[in-house]
């Protein structure tokens, strides 16, 4: 326990260190020498403290490679996602000796950062509060507190920061701390390296939104905890068949395809996407806080609407659900709708152009719109 | 899974991303890329803020908004007579640890013949410290060249500012 001691006092060194001094005086070397130099004195420290600890590890090269399978989908599917998304170049230099540097810089202390782990887990693999401090401590070490508060400015930049980056960070050490229990600091490493990577070494990203960065960063660390907590309880506790069952990953399959396709069905991936009713003008036909599903249009579909249809339409920047109450011609031969909310006593003060058209209400769902109804009275 | 099916399944997992990249390689001019990605886990360029100035004649400010990726902005315009302008003073800092590079600045501007914009204060190639913070400006004007009766079009002005950074060659 002493020894454990030493190292959370070591780590909680680095992290004010690094927060309120190297990170703001941004030293030149600072990613290439400085901060790998400290993650170097702090493994040396952690090796000196538990050399004479040990963890028994089972059936290592089993999760391994079971580890290495997960990984490589993830990145199969990660890159493929650039294909429905659209892809960005990566901001980081392609020269191949800036490549390196950054390798070294960003891949290189994730070894050092796992060894660490590694030996405060060997030094106390028993007790729960020893995992909950390495996870806060490495979540911690891996923040970036440039800019820390910039995150905070509102509602919707707080929100998106917790899901975007720390819950993430935590779901993520907290299976990194558990790969480490059940694997030393290999499996750790692995998955980092994997993770980290790619943006530094491939020219090109997949360009990818908040949301589903938010749902990659929080569902990639739970498959890969679901799956090596299967092989490991499979091969290491002696269960019965039954027991071994509960923890098999075919289990997860329906709800991880379950938190797919929501995902794409909100983000609009489908002919049909939902939307939150945010305003009363719709009233009777549906209120504030219901939901409606929208299809989208092809043109050929637009052609198809007469009055009496409820739209959706771009005004400026926002979406409208209004109904058609009349269809004109704008004098160059282009339909133009003529709307108006249900509950509104006037019609829309501007024409809806063809182009402007989005989709049609296909159904209604009641009351399911009341979160995005409260989070945009926060936000606004 | 036995270890030997393992190691078949990971070398035919290798064998698709290889495809993968063989593929990328071949169709690269024909993937649909969208300038430089700025939100990476150790990269962050970003416009601070954008405030207007002191309007010149009856110049006003509709709206000055931050993209969604933290380095477009978009400015709206009202401009009445010749001669009006507006200039925004727009700040971008680099959060990050790296140092970037403006690789490109790019404008788009709703068409009008009477409405110019100009920047200054920073171009391309401009290197941003880790750390540091730079300000330029971007003038939005009503040209005194012209001399008709603009139409309405021609009086607001919508202008799609474009920043892409990326890290500096050591």
């Amino acid at each position: 326990m002493k020894n454990n001691l030493i190292l959370y006092a070591v780590l909680l060194i680095y992290i004010l260190l690094n927060a309120f001094v190297l990170a703001p005086a941004n030293l030149p070397l600072y990613n290439e020498i400085i901060n790998p130099l400290m993650w170097i004195v702090i493994c040396g420290i952690a090796w000196w403290l538990s050399k004479d600890s040990s963890l028994r590890i089972k059936d290592e090269n089993n999760k391994t490679q079971s580890l290495l399978i997960v990984m490589i989908i993830y990145i199969i599917l990660y890159f493929l996602l650039g294909l429905i998304f659209g892809f960005q170049k990566t901001p980081y230099s392609k020269d191949l000796l800036n490549i390196l540097t950054n390798v070294w810089s960003f891949g290189g202390i994730i070894f050092f950062q796992e060894f660490i782990r590694a030996s405060m887990v060997k030094l106390e693999s028993k007790k729960t509060i020893n995992f909950v401090i390495i996870v806060i401590l490495f979540t911690l070490a891996n923040l970036s507190f440039n800019n820390f508060g910039d995150h905070f400015v509102d509602v919707k930049e707080t929100f998106i920061y917790s899901v975007t980056i720390l819950i993430p960070l935590v779901v993520s050490n907290g299976v990194l701390t558990y790969l480490s229990y059940i694997g030393g600091a290999r499996l750790p490493i692995i998955y980092r390296l994997f993770v980290t990577l790619p943006e530094f070494i491939v020219p090109i990203l997949p360009n990818l939104d908040w949301f589903v960065t938010a749902v990659i960063g929080i569902t990639l660390p739970l498959g890969v905890f679901i799956y090596l907590n299967y092989i490991h309880v499979k091969k290491v506790e002696r269960f019965s068949r039954r027991e071994r069952k509960k923890y098999s990953p075919v289990v997860y399959v329906p709800i991880f395809a379950f938190i797919a396709v929501t995902a794409g069905f909100v983000i609009g991936l489908f002919k049909y996407q939902p939307v939150a009713v945010l305003s009363g003008s719709m009233s009777p036909t549906f209120d504030r806080g219901d939901a409606v599903v929208v299809k989208k249009l092809t043109s050929a579909e637009k052609d198809q609407l007469k009055k009496g249809d409820v739209i959706q339409f771009t005004s400026g920047s926002k979406f409208v659900v209004h109904r058609i109450v009349k269809i004109d011609n704008d004098g160059n031969g282009n339909r133009v709708f003529i709307t108006k909310g249900d509950h509104n006593n006037a019609v829309d003060a501007n024409v809806v152009g063809y182009d402007q058209v989005a989709g049609e209400v296909a159904f209604i769902v009641k009351y399911i719109g009341y979160p995005s109804v409260w989070l945009s009275g926060m936000v606004s | 899974m036995e270890t030997k099916n393992k190691n078949a399944l990971i070398g035919g997992l290798l064998a698709i991303v290889f495809v993968m990249a063989v593929g990328y390689a071949a169709f690269a001019t024909q993937l649909n890329i969208n300038g430089t990605a700025n939100i990476t886990s150790k990269w962050d360029v970003h416009i601070e803020s954008i405030t207007a100035g002191t309007p010149v004649g009856t110049a006003t400010s509709k709206s000055a908004t931050v993209g969604t990726d933290k380095l477009s902005a978009t400015f709206e315009t009202d401009l009445v007579a010749p001669g009006d302008s507006l200039t925004y003073t727009v700040e971008v800092k680099n959060g990050g640890t790296l140092p970037a590079k403006l690789s490109a600045i790019t404008f788009e501007q709703t068409e009008s013949n009477a409405i110019a914009y100009s920047y200054a204060g920073i171009q391309q190639n401009d290197v941003l410290a880790a750390g540091a913070t730079t300000t330029f400006t971007v003038t939005v004007k009503y040209n005194d060249t012209v001399t008709s009766q603009p139409t309405d079009a021609d009086k607001t002005s919508t202008l799609d500012m474009q920043l892409s950074y990326v890290q500096d060659q050591a």
